[in-house]
């Protein structure tokens, strides 16, 4: 049949316009959420001395608009919105979207992390979860754990409740091995256009048929401010994390963040820089700046990059397709 | 003889023909440069309530300011290699004067701008070894803002004064760079001036002046300095305020 | 002036006799031609003086299209081979209105008897025979009469129709060179229309001169590879060596110059490609024009530094014989890159013998051409060599090049073979580009560099090879075929720098503000091939004739390519951007018709279809960053495949000989950068939809005027990017306008071209935001950047005897020589991005030169009024103050222009 199609247009000399072809959208984690992070002193590691693993990383995630490169009329969508663990993610990834019929050639392609309740549970979410997000108008589920071998948590003096009895060494700091947390972090986002690292924009809509991945990072809330374009010169850091836990339960909740400013935490000095892009989220507190991280993490094939509450397509007098 | 008399006449007709065509002919380059005025506005000298219950009356509040960026870009860093308008120059802000003053002219191009960067007069150039101040006031001592005043709570009352010196933690990064939100996005083609708006109220309004030392300098790495940083670059940044036709 | 210009008519004589041969052996003999052709007339020439008269001497001339001699062969020795050698150099000078069939200008043969007279009958006669400087007058009346003696000796001619050319056996050539011949050339002599040019068009004899010879006369051959029309509408034109060498040229390049609506430059530096501008698309270094020398296609695919890359710096101006130019297209033979045309270029030399041309000129430049063309041999068979070495104009400019290429042409009876040799090396420094506003601020000079290392180590490096071979046969039924191969390989390094200190290497993202010298790599190792065939003339109705063509390229090209960033002066690398392997083979097939339909009308067209296939292995693509653990291995390989099919077809009618309608619509490509694809991605050809259609008013050789109005959209087009200095994507586009386009010669020692070309370039989408680019350049229905709206181009040159000969000994027997030439070129403002226009500016370029005997001088002056002008402006932002803030916002940029240049030549002729 394709040769046949290629002799007709020859035959007729019309190209390859006319031709079209499917893409499906994959969901993977960066190895960061499936594999944590490790300590070290590598550009990769991070460099406090903690390690992190996560037991779960759920994201709802979807709705992706298509819009052609060359073309502002044409669109297309796939607008289901899933919710997925992505901590028990295969390395090769989820396919759970598919846009059928559309035009061969390049397609910009942006997408939205979401609240949950938008969302349909995939399986690899347990119902508990599930429900967890959609009662807390969550996007992200996240549970894990930091530890450290001689870890320290070293909480703001003036908002510590340590239990009755610890007291802290001269620094004003615990002894903390290990520190969990879990958020449910309400953090929608439109991210895109996508464009592919050191690649051409969108994604090659072929007649064979072409895929694409979503990619979500693991490791922003690590990072030492927040990163644009490339990331490059970014350092993980781990200890402020360790430091909201203000009663020491080894556990940090979302209260705790609540009630801890950014300029509580000394561990927060001129390693950081702490210019959100967020303008309608400024960082009073460092719940709000868990969510500003997790704003940043919606990646492109692999290390591709997005921005974030990018430039959503408009067409308002377009052809859907697909 | 015939064939070059009509030569000529067949040429000369054409010829004034390409030349009213030409006149016609004008150049649409898509976008008109811009310049503009930039003009800062402070706040009054009016006593604010700070947290914990502290009253804070400022006496001295300069901001050096620059350079300013403005982007297209969603995302403002790395995403705007090239912008959209900018004020190279840096100025020193008068944060206590609430009127708007000329501090300066933006230069660009016409076009809608999304997001915004700049300093605080401490930049670090992709070819500078280290941060270097932008601005040409000694008595901004290479910092970015300097502030003076007086914190009262009941009895206590704290004299503070500080010298907060914002920083980029790499080459060729600013201190700021942020979306701009709705009220800000504008298209540069119309607008007749750039208002900034800097409240430094906010700046000090997390600072724990109980923790300041009896000389009340704000010390490098202290809470204090580090709230006002904070508050200089995540939670009350510089306002934008377009004027237009 | 009117004295020497009868001298000048006066002092040969000639007489000839056009018949025309029309050999269809698919057809019966008698069968009659659609219409008779008419034959060649001389409308220009020089005095052939010797010292005491002689018998009048035959001399076998080929004549082509546009009525230059391409070939002259003495049909019998004086005897004295110094003057055999003077009469036929002089012959090849002559020009003719070419014979013509149904108004269409067609090559052919034809013997010339030509007088030598006594020298002091020339003095003597100059002014009574005023009245026969009409003869080169544009209406070309009595042109032959006036210098045919009433005894002239029996002339004969043969004509090759273009489109009926492989079938046209020409009787002329058998007398010369094909014994075997049935023709009797007597048969011609003995033509009752001798001695009238005339009244000689072939009439009652004509049948009875086609020929039935199965081979075609060796000079046929030289015109076989064009053995089809050339008219593909009426932006598809031929422009005469007259014209090209009309005003001086600097370059090889230079040639293009003369097309209309092209423009030019050398922006970055001698060793980098030029910068081409045609009528309405910034072809940068040769993305949107195909370019063909001697059959090879030069266009570089999937080049780094730019898509089709081309770099003209090894042609010799000297060697081009002719240069076509389709614009827009329209002719099926059309391939990869022909998006805004195609230019094809002939190579040739038709003053016969041992050329050394020396030059001296401003900034230290030195030229030297050693050019050898055998006199035994035939038009495209030469050698030349060039050397060029400059200091340069203003700062960081020095540069040295060689050039040598070698063409043979031969074979016999049906077959014609040529061999295509060319050798190029440059090197040079380079200036690079610099921004107005520190020009304008004093902080550097307009011709001056960056005093930055990482500026002043701005160098390009090329090296080319060709090797072609061809092979062309006529067949016994009257069709032709073709086959050829070539063989190329290209080296290009460049090191330069765009936006100063802007970079930060990937690699390591700490690494910075160590200067934005990108150094380029590129090898290209290229063999192809190509073969068509041509049938014998169908002629299904009385009123139809036709033709078919089918024909086939293929080229396959190992690229491999290299991108990084580099310190200088160390020349350390600290950062890497590509490196790349690229395998690509582009197949094309093509089927052509030419229908003459009556006397009126003619159709031709076609379709053709190319197949690319890719293979890239990207080692740097998933590229892995410095923060980021390890989870695979660096490298990208991936492979494309695309189809591209293309309509064309163009009309011609003809309401009167002298008026011709034309009109053409094609569609064609452009391929793309291999590297962008993606693993499977239909390679996203540029696809060109060009449409045109005019007038062309033709009063033989002495006017020619073309009125055209075009319109071409292309699917996307990209856009310079100069931070990678390299080609990016935009959207569509659409470019509409006109061309004007006059060549005249009022007097035979004068000739004149003029072009004006008007366009409006529209881009139709803009480009799409991206992370990376999120702020497009360019908006919708924006003009496009970096087009001229207008380009003017006019060509003067004219050449004169000065003064006959003075004596009988040494230089004083030749007689003086003189020519003047002139060359201007206007662009107007042409919009940037960001909001900017580039200034107009005006180039004028004039020559002089005094000939004696085999010694010419001359004095070109290139850039008379010393313009200060940037060949090339683009806008974007850049960092040339380290010390200083960065700016971000996009300035103007220009690489500056040459100034006024002298070049003194001397020339030796052996």
């Amino acid at each position: 049949m394709k040769k046949w199609s290629i002799l007709l247009a020859l035959g007729l000399g019309c190209g390859d316009d006319a031709s079209t072809g499917d893409v499906t959208f994959l969901i993977q984690a960066e190895d960061t959420i499936t594999e944590g992070l490790a300590a070290g002193d590598g550009d990769e590691n991070i460099t406090d001395g903690w390690s992190v693993s996560f037991d779960r990383y759920a994201v709802a995630i979807g709705e992706i608009q298509l819009g052609f490169a060359t073309d502002a009329t044409r669109s297309a969508s796939a607008d289901d919105i899933y919710v997925v663990d992505l901590a028990s993610l295969p390395p090769s990834g989820l396919s759970l979207w598919t846009v059928e019929g559309l035009r061969t050639g390049r397609w910009e392609v942006s997408y939205v992390t979401a609240h949950a309740g938008e969302g349909t549970r995939h399986e690899s979410v347990p119902e508990a979860a599930f429900q967890r997000m959609v009662d807390e108008e969550c996007t992200y589920l996240i549970e894990g754990t930091m530890q450290k071998a001689d870890g320290r948590s070293c909480p703001p003096s003036a908002l510590a409740t340590p239990p009755e009895g610890v007291t802290a060494d001269e620094e004003g700091c615990y002894p903390a091995t290990s520190v969990a947390f879990s958020f449910c972090v309400d953090a929608e986002t439109v991210f895109g256009p996508c464009q592919a690292e050191d690649g051409p924009s969108g994604v090659a809509v072929t007649e064979g048929g072409s895929s694409a991945s979503l990619t979500i990072h693991g490791d922003h809330l690590f990072f030492n401010g927040f990163p644009e374009g490339e990331e490059g010169g970014v350092v993980r850091l781990a200890q402020w994390l360790a430091d909201a836990d203000l009663n020491l339960d080894g556990t940090v909740t979302r209260a705790e963040l609540e009630s801890i400013e950014p300029s509580d935490l000394a561990e927060l000095d001129d390693r950081y820089d702490l210019s959100s892009p967020f303008e309608d989220l400024p960082l009073t507190d460092m719940w709000t700046y868990v969510r500003a991280q997790l704003k940043t993490q919606g990646h492109f094939q692999g290390e591709g990059e997005c921005p974030f509450d990018g430039i959503e397509h408009a067409h308002d007098d377009h052809d859907h397709e697909g | 003889m015939n064939h070059a008399s009509s030569t000529r006449r067949f040429t000369t007709t054409l010829l004034a023909t390409f030349l009213v065509l030409g006149s016609t002919g004008c150049v649409d380059t898509g976008v008109e440069p811009v310049e503009l005025p930039v003009l800062a506005a402070g706040v009054s000298a009016e006593p604010f309530e700070a947290r914990d219950g502290w009253v804070v009356t400022l006496e001295r509040a300069d901001l050096a300011f620059g350079p300013l960026y403005l982007c297209t870009a969603a995302n403002a860093g790395d995403l705007c290699e090239t912008a959209q308008a900018e004020m190279l120059d840096g100025v020193v802000l008068d944060l206590l004067d609430p009127e708007p003053h000329e501090v300066g002219r933006l230069v660009g191009l016409g076009g809608v701008v999304r997001s915004v960067m700049h300093d605080y007069g401490v930049t670090w150039e992709l070819t500078g070894m280290a941060p270097e101040s932008h601005v040409d006031d000694a008595s901004m001592q290479g910092r970015s803002f300097v502030v003076e005043g007086v914190a009262e709570r009941g009895e206590e009352r704290v004299r503070f004064q500080g010298a907060i010196a914002v920083t980029p933690i790499r080459a060729g990064s600013l201190v700021v760079r942020r979306t701009l939100s709705a009220g800000e996005v504008t298209d540069l083609e119309g607008a007749q001036a750039l208002t900034l708006s800097v409240d430094p109220r906010a700046w000090l309004g997390g600072v724990r002046f109980e923790e300041l030392g009896a000389d009340g300098n704000i010390e490098e790495g202290s809470q204090a300095w580090r709230a006002i940083v904070a508050g200089m670059t995540a939670q009350s940044r510089p306002g934008i305020a377009w004027s237009r036709d | 002036m009117r004295a020497p210009l009868c001298a000048f008519c006066c002092s040969f004589a000639l007489a000839m006799t056009a018949s025309v041969a029309y050999a269809q052996p698919s057809t019966p003999p008698s069968s009659t031609p659609p219409s008779a052709p008419t034959p060649p007339r001389l409308l220009r020439g020089e005095p052939i003086e010797v010292d005491e008269a002689r018998a009048p001497v035959a001399v076998l001339v080929t004549i082509d299209e546009r009525g230059a001699v391409t070939a002259a062969e003495l049909v019998a020795s004086t005897g004295d081979t110094t003057l055999d050698a003077r009469v036929l150099e002089v012959v090849r000078r002559f020009v003719f209105a070419p014979a013509e069939r149904e108004g269409r200008p067609i090559a052919a043969r034809i013997t010339v008897q030509v007088e030598l007279v006594a020298r002091a009958r020339s003095d003597a006669g100059a002014p009574s025979d005023a009245g026969a400087s009409d003869a080169g007058a544009p209406s070309g009346a009595g042109a032959s009469d006036a210098g045919v003696p009433s005894d002239a000796g029996a002339a004969e001619s043969s004509a090759t129709n273009e489109r009926e050319a492989n079938a046209s056996n020409d009787a002329n050539a058998n007398a010369s060179n094909d014994a075997n011949a049935s023709n009797d050339p007597n048969t011609n002599a003995a033509s009752p229309n001798a001695g009238n040019a005339h009244t000689a068009a072939p009439l009652s004899d004509e049948p009875e001169l086609d020929a039935q010879d199965e081979g075609f006369g060796a000079e046929a051959q030289v015109e076989a590879a064009a053995l089809r029309a050339h008219d593909r509408g009426a932006s598809d034109l031929t422009i005469a060596r007259d014209v090209l060498e009309a005003a001086p040229m600097s370059e090889g390049a230079d040639v293009l110059r003369r097309a209309p609506g092209v423009y030019v430059a050398r922006a970055e530096g001698e060793a980098v490609g030029h910068r081409i501008f045609l009528r309405g698309f910034d072809a940068e270094h040769g993305q949107d024009v195909e370019l063909r020398v001697a059959g090879v296609p030069l266009n570089l695919p999937s080049h780094l530094h730019g898509q089709g890359y081309l770099d003209l710096g090894f042609l010799i101006p000297e060697v081009v014989d002719s240069l076509r130019v389709i614009e827009g297209v329209s002719d099926p033979r059309q391939g990869d890159f022909a998006v805004a045309g195609t230019v094809e270029l002939e190579l040739g030399v038709r003053r016969r013998g041992l050329t050394s041309r020396s030059s001296l000129g401003s900034f230290g430049g030195f030229r030297q051409l050693v050019l050898w063309a055998p006199e035994e041999q035939r038009d495209g068979s030469f050698a030349a060599f060039q050397l060029r070495r400059t200091d340069g104009f203003g700062q960081n400019r020095n540069a040295l090049s060689g050039s040598a290429i070698v063409q043979q042409v031969f074979g016999d009876g049906a077959w014609r073979h040529r061999v295509f040799l060319l050798g190029y090396g440059s090197r040079a420094r380079m200036a690079g580009f610099v921004r107005r506003d520190d020009v304008m601020a004093g902080t550097l000079g307009f011709y001056d560099a960056y005093p930055y290392p990482t500026a002043q180590s701005q160098n390009a490096l090329a090296m080319r090879g060709v090797l072609a071979y061809e092979a062309t046969h006529r067949q016994s039924d009257g069709g032709n075929a073709q086959v050829g191969l070539w063989l190329g390989r290209d080296v290009f390094r460049l090191q330069a720098n765009y936006t100063g200190f802007v970079e930060r290497s990937r690699t390591n993202p700490d690494w910075v503000g160590r200067g934005d010298l990108v150094e380029q790599q590129n090898r290209t190792t290229s063999i192809g091939a190509h073969a068509r065939w041509r049938s014998r003339v169908y002629e299904p109705a009385s009123f139809l004739h036709a033709t078919v063509e089918t024909g086939l390229s293929a080229r396959f090209d190992g690229i491999d390519q290299a991108q990084r960033l580099v310190q200088s002066p160390q020349n350390t690398t600290w950062d890497e951007r590509v490196d790349a392997t690229i395998q690509g083979a582009d197949v094309g097939v093509y089927v052509d018709a030419d229908l003459a339909i009556t006397d009126y009308v003619s159709l031709r067209g076609g379709v053709r279809a190319d197949v690319l296939v890719y293979e890239i292995d990207d080692r740097l693509g998933n590229f892995i960053p410095d923060f980021r653990e390890d989870a695979y291995l660096l490298g990208y390989r991936r492979s494309a495949f695309g189809v591209a099919a293309s309509p064309r077809a163009s009309i011609e009618i003809k309401p009167t000989r002298a008026i011709a309608i034309l009109g053409a619509y094609g569609e064609g490509f452009r391929s793309p950068q291999a590297r962008t694809l993606e693993d499977g991605e239909t390679a996203p050809f540029t696809k060109v939809r060009s449409a045109d259609a005019g007038v062309r008013v033709r009063f033989d050789e002495a006017f020619e005027a073309r009125l055209v109005g075009y319109w071409t959209r292309l699917s996307d087009d990209v856009a310079f990017e100069p931070a990678e200095g390299r080609l990016e994507r935009v959207g569509a586009t659409r470019r509409a306008g006109g061309v004007l386009h006059v060549v005249t010669r009022p007097f035979d020692w004068l000739v004149g071209a003029l072009s004006v070309t008007f366009v409006d370039a529209e881009l139709l989408e803009p480009p799409p935001p991206s992370a990376e680019d999120p702020r497009p350049a360019f908006t919708k229905g924006q003009n496009l950047p970096y087009v001229p709206p207008w380009v003017v181009r006019a060509d003067v040159g004219a050449q004169h005897v000065l003064s006959p000969s003075i004596g009988s000994n040494g230089l004083g027997r030749h007689p003086r020589r003189g020519r003047v030439g002139a060359g201007l070129t206007y662009l107007s403002p042409r919009p940037l991005p960001y909001a900017v226009e580039a200034d107009p500016f005006t180039l004028l370029d004039v020559s002089a030169g005094l000939g004696w005997g085999p010694v010419e001088l001359s004095l070109d002056v290139f850039n008379l009024f010393d313009a200060r002008y940037a060949a090339v402006e683009l806008s974007y932002a850049s960092n040339w103050d380290p010390e200083g803030t960065r700016s971000r916002v996009p300035a103007r940029h220009f690489a500056a222009g040459a100034p006024r240049t002298f070049f003194g030549t001397l020339e030796v002729h052996f």
